[in-house]
């Protein structure tokens, strides 16, 4: 007993200093091990939100939003492992992002494995400091729908002396029925979302996305999505039974998303702006099958400023005051001949808020959002308090 | 006796030193980037500082902390460095040229490969660098403009370049 303990000890003292001699040299970033290697990171949103109502009481809900931990490996200079792993709402585990990339030069690489859509700003950028605002924006939650990531392969590279980058992409749709709809007017494709979960496929979808900084403090982003919905009824289908073909063929949709986004930053100044358009078809024959109300076209979009209030002081705090403006509607437009436009699906959005930055990557957030809908339902306003953090 | 011994000490030896090794192996399984050895990188260096000290004829010489001096006719006329830094997850490759001063005359990122931030590979971006002397963190961070979706290569390439230049100001001054 006693030897096994010396050695345990010993091994573990043996790999504590080398781990402590390595941490030493390099104080940029977290890394464990060697100059390189192994990286750690994460992020955290934590957020408490509460309805106000003048007639009503309503409950506050506090929620540890997310937790996520990035875990790669850089193997060597050109080939690297990305790992995101998630806790959402404490309990439920999920795995935000998974792939191998390799370097083929500098300026082009190729990755496999789970990874985000490149649909809109903050399905890529979505760490709790870089956005205004405690929870997500809207839109991107019920247009684009964030967190979005799926299966497949890509390659990005950068052209132009790398002013425009690029990055094609081909992936596992969205579950659009497995034995019941699952897509909805009212959250349009969000339930679909397959999240490398023992995802299938019938046939892949495209994604791609564009962006340009050649003009200074700008930041231009175009992106695009085409394909069609999975459905397990495509699974163990004869192809030469017309009548099953044809019930399976109504188990799915057709989607064509295409979105535009800016980021502005000069001094104190930002300025942010997003428009997600996306259109559906056979929605019509996918209604009459599942029962469900899926509009044919959706459409997002916001206008967002801010301005750090403590530019002129000499200190790494920020206290940024934003203001952001958003409409998205899910039922822009819905087939002919099929169900009718539901006005309440047809959101609008004002927010206002402050975000304290107290070190690169600690955020406290505040925010008051006034949400109504195309309806004569009265508005609700909502408060939002949150933590933020990145490391 | 020999044979308990010998038999003892390959028990030792093979559960925990085998875990052991793997984390040895982890620890120095990369391979440090050498700029001179990468033919593509050693030509952009070396164009960039014949353009800057408008010279074919310098020399160059590694002194401490990867820095190098660049010589015309035995006068020290300017120092460089290729450090590297981090962005998201993947390194990334840069150059610093220097006068003789450790006032910085050129920052030219060399290898870029994550798919994130390469807005810092920008040429008009880096110019915010040059004659950036500031001894103060914070007011060396303020004369170079932030880039929203490149966080953390700025503030990496930022945090880099301020400490080696504190670096080459220490060596000069000894």
């Amino acid at each position: 007993m006693k030897t096994k303990t010396i050695r345990k000890t010993l091994i573990m003292g043996i790999l504590f200093s080398t781990i402590i001699i390595a941490t030493a040299q390099n104080t940029a970033q977290k890394i464990i091990g060697s100059n390189q290697g192994l990286h750690i990171g994460g992020y955290g949103q934590i957020d408490y939100n509460r309805t106000i109502n003048d007639d009503l009481n309503y409950n506050a809900k506090l929620d540890v939003h997310r937790l996520v931990t990035f875990l790669g490996y850089n193997f060597n200079e050109k080939t690297s492992f990305v790992s995101e792993l998630e806790f959402e709402h404490v309990v439920e585990v999920y795995v935000e992002q998974a792939f191998l990339s390799h370097n083929i030069r500098d300026n082009f690489s190729i990755n496999a494995g789970l990874m985000l859509i490149p649909m809109g700003i903050q399905n890529l950028y979505h760490e709790p400091p870089t956005f205004n605002g405690v929870e997500r924006t809207n839109i991107d939650k019920y247009i684009v729908p964030t967190t979005w990531r799926e299966m497949g392969a890509s390659v990005n590279g950068r052209i132009m002396d790398n002013t425009l980058s690029y990055e094609l992409m081909l992936v596992n749709g969205f579950n659009g029925y497995d034995g019941e709809g699952v897509f909805t007017g009212n959250k349009g494709l969000r339930s679909g979302r397959q999240k490398g979960a023992e995802s299938y496929m019938t046939a892949p979808d495209f994604a791609s996305r564009f962006s340009y900084v050649g003009i200074p403090n700008l930041n231009l982003g175009l992106s695009t999505y085409f394909g069609e919905s999975e459905s397990t009824a495509y699974n163990g289908l004869d192809l030469s039974d017309k009548n099953a073909v044809a019930s399976a063929d109504s188990t799915i949709i057709g989607i064509n998303m295409m979105g535009i986004d800016g980021r502005y930053q000069k001094g104190a100044l930002q300025l942010r702006g997003q428009y997600i358009v996306a259109d559906l078809s056979n929605t019509n024959q996918y209604n009459t099958f599942t029962g469900k109300d899926l509009g044919s076209k959706m459409l997002g979009y916001y206008a967002e400023a801010g301005y750090n209030l403590l530019s002129e002081k000499e200190t790494n705090n920020e206290l940024i005051a934003f203001a952001r403006y958003e409409n998205y509607n899910t039922h822009k437009e819905v087939e002919e001949g099929g169900i009718s436009i539901n006005s309440n699906y047809d959101r609008k959005d004002v927010i206002i808020g402050l975000g304290l930055k107290l070190a690169k990557g600690a955020m406290f957030k505040i925010d008051y959002q006034i949400q109504s809908n195309g309806n004569s339902n009265p508005r609700t306003d909502q408060i939002n308090i949150g933590t933020a953090v990145w490391f | 006796m020999v044979n308990t011994t010998i038999h003892k000490i390959s028990a030792f030896l093979s559960k925990d030193i085998i875990i052991f090794l793997i984390m040895s192996l982890l620890n120095f399984s990369f391979i440090n980037y050498d700029w001179g050895k990468d033919i593509k990188s050693r030509d952009r260096v070396h164009k960039n500082i014949s353009d800057i000290f408008n010279s074919s004829t310098y020399t160059i010489n590694s002194i401490s902390h990867d820095f190098y001096t660049i010589s015309e006719s035995e006068r020290i006329v300017g120092y460089f460095i290729v450090p590297s830094a981090f962005s998201k997850y993947k390194k990334f490759d840069y150059l610093i040229i220097y006068n003789n001063f450790a006032e910085i005359l050129k920052v030219k990122i060399l290898n870029y490969r994550e798919s994130h931030g390469f807005e810092i590979c920008n040429q008009r971006w880096l110019k915010q660098f040059i004659g950036n002397n500031s001894d103060s963190e914070f007011e060396f961070n303020s004369k170079v403009d932030a880039i929203s979706g490149a966080t953390i290569s700025v503030n990496s390439l930022k945090t880099s370049i301020f400490k080696k230049t504190q670096n080459l100001k220490i060596i000069i001054n000894e």
